[in-house]
């Protein structure tokens, strides 16, 4: 779960880049591989390094519950349209690929991520972009997620209050309104906080 | 830029007049700013919030000049803040990281600092706020009191010389206000706290009513208060 601090584990000593490395290759990997033992290894091998980052099993089953839906509409999606066998080398693939990408983030911290993210945008400088800001805006960006959320929630609460229970306007507009006054806010505590700006031009006198 | 002399106010406010929208929200404000506890009280939408918000260039003086150490918040803003900590209403919209220990970094990062140094220092200011176990919990999870103890560290890692604290205590229970409270008295730094809460500002050593875009009564808390009472009454 991005933004959450890393379960701990053997996994989470080894530093960030080469595990995105390792989920890259095995991201190419898994759609190379043909044979249904080699596939089933593999798997194994995703499925013991989820349960290495030593997430309980009931947090774990509960993050991957939509995924299963997802993983059991291809499959008989598959089944009806091709075959059982296509069907088992694709659910394979995908659950491969999602148990390694939740062995990876589980085991990471999001300051490491960022970190990484930041020096692969390095390059991006000689195009006038700031990795910087472009990291700040990411991790910004989960940050808030979850407030966004509970602003959602209250905003839609006060409006069932007024008795508004289907009028998605009356929802979404306070919402993109206190979201933006928080914006406001955000942006005066970054500057507060010596991010490096300048403050907004003095205004002329009247 | 004038060096800082022994007579220099700590900070200083200079014929200020803020105009926002058109509307004058400060009209020709001056005051020198020395004591170790100065309380701004006042209406809604009487100016004390633009007010405190000049002392650390988040806003600008349309006219006049506000000065920190002798440095002029239109040209040394990045200086200034580093001198001026802010803590804001809503720490909701202070802590911009989604990890507490993180979030605690971010202005020392800001400031160049590398991970020893920068580590030991977030361990030392939640420490010194009885907040240790915090250090790992993401943001969004944290109680609103908890929230506000974030926003002070994130504060006073920085090492400001005063802190200016903007209606700190307006969305705390009982309990966590007393807390904020005593953290405010503990600290060494100069603390100017914008506040409703007229029970927290008996023995500070200054207060300043602001009404209607000017100062209206400036002198000892137990005065100002009195005059506040009858100004609202």
């Amino acid at each position: 779960m991005i933004g959450a601090a890393p379960a701990g584990g053997v996994l989470a000593a080894i530093p960030a880049g080469p595990k995105f490395g390792f989920l890259f290759v095995a991201g190419i990997g898994a759609y190379l591989l043909t044979d249904l033992v080699a596939q089933l290894v593999v798997f194994a091998g995703a499925l013991l390094a989820v349960l290495l980052t030593r997430v309980p099993l009931v947090r774990l089953l509960t993050m991957m519950s939509g995924l299963l839906i997802i993983v059991g509409v291809v499959f008989v999606t598959t089944v009806v349209t091709d075959s059982w066998a296509a069907a088992t080398t694709a659910v394979l693939r995908l659950l491969t690929l999602c148990l390694f990408a939740y062995a990876v983030t589980l085991s990471t911290r999001f300051s490491e991520m960022l970190a990484l993210f930041e020096r692969l945008l390095q390059p991006t400088r000689h195009l006038g972009l700031s990795p910087a800001r472009m990291s700040l805006a990411l991790s910004m960006t989960v940050r808030f997620i979850p407030e966004i959320r509970t602003k959602y929630l209250e905003v839609r609460e006060a409006q069932f209050a007024r008795g508004r229970e289907n009028s998605p306007v009356a929802v979404i507009v306070p919402l993109i309104v206190r979201t933006l006054e928080s914006a406001r806010e955000i942006s005066a505590a970054i500057d507060a906080r010596c991010y490096d700006t300048e403050p907004p031009p003095r205004r002329p006198s009247p | 830029m004038s060096a800082p002399t022994p007579d220099t106010p700590a900070i200083s406010l200079e014929n200020v007049t803020v105009v926002r929208d058109g509307n004058e929200v400060l009209r020709d404000v001056s005051l020198d700013l020395n004591e170790q506890r100065i309380a701004v009280i006042g209406l809604n939408g009487s100016g004390k919030s633009t007010l405190v918000r000049l002392l650390n260039a988040l806003i600008l003086p349309t006219t006049g000049d506000v000065r920190v150490g002798g440095l002029a918040t239109t040209r040394d803003a990045k200086r200034i803040r580093r001198q001026v900590g802010f803590v804001f209403q809503n720490p909701e919209n202070q802590i911009v990281m989604p990890l507490v220990a993180e979030d605690i970094a971010f202005g020392l990062k800001n400031l160049g600092l590398r991970a020893p140094e920068l580590t030991e220092r977030v361990h030392e200011v939640l420490a010194r706020l009885g907040v240790s176990h915090l250090h790992d919990r993401e943001a969004y999870t944290l109680s609103g009191g908890e929230k506000q103890m974030i926003a002070l560290a994130s504060v006073l890692v920085m090492e400001p010389s005063t802190i200016v604290f903007d209606e700190p205590t307006t969305m705390l229970d009982l309990r966590n206000r007393r807390r904020l409270q005593q953290q405010i008295d503990r600290l060494a730094q100069r603390a100017i706290v914008v506040t409703h809460d007229l029970d927290m500002i008996g023995d500070y050593d200054r207060t300043i009513v602001v009404d209607n875009g000017g100062i209206a009564f400036d002198g000892a808390p137990a005065d100002a208060v009195s005059f506040y009472r009858e100004l609202c009454a």
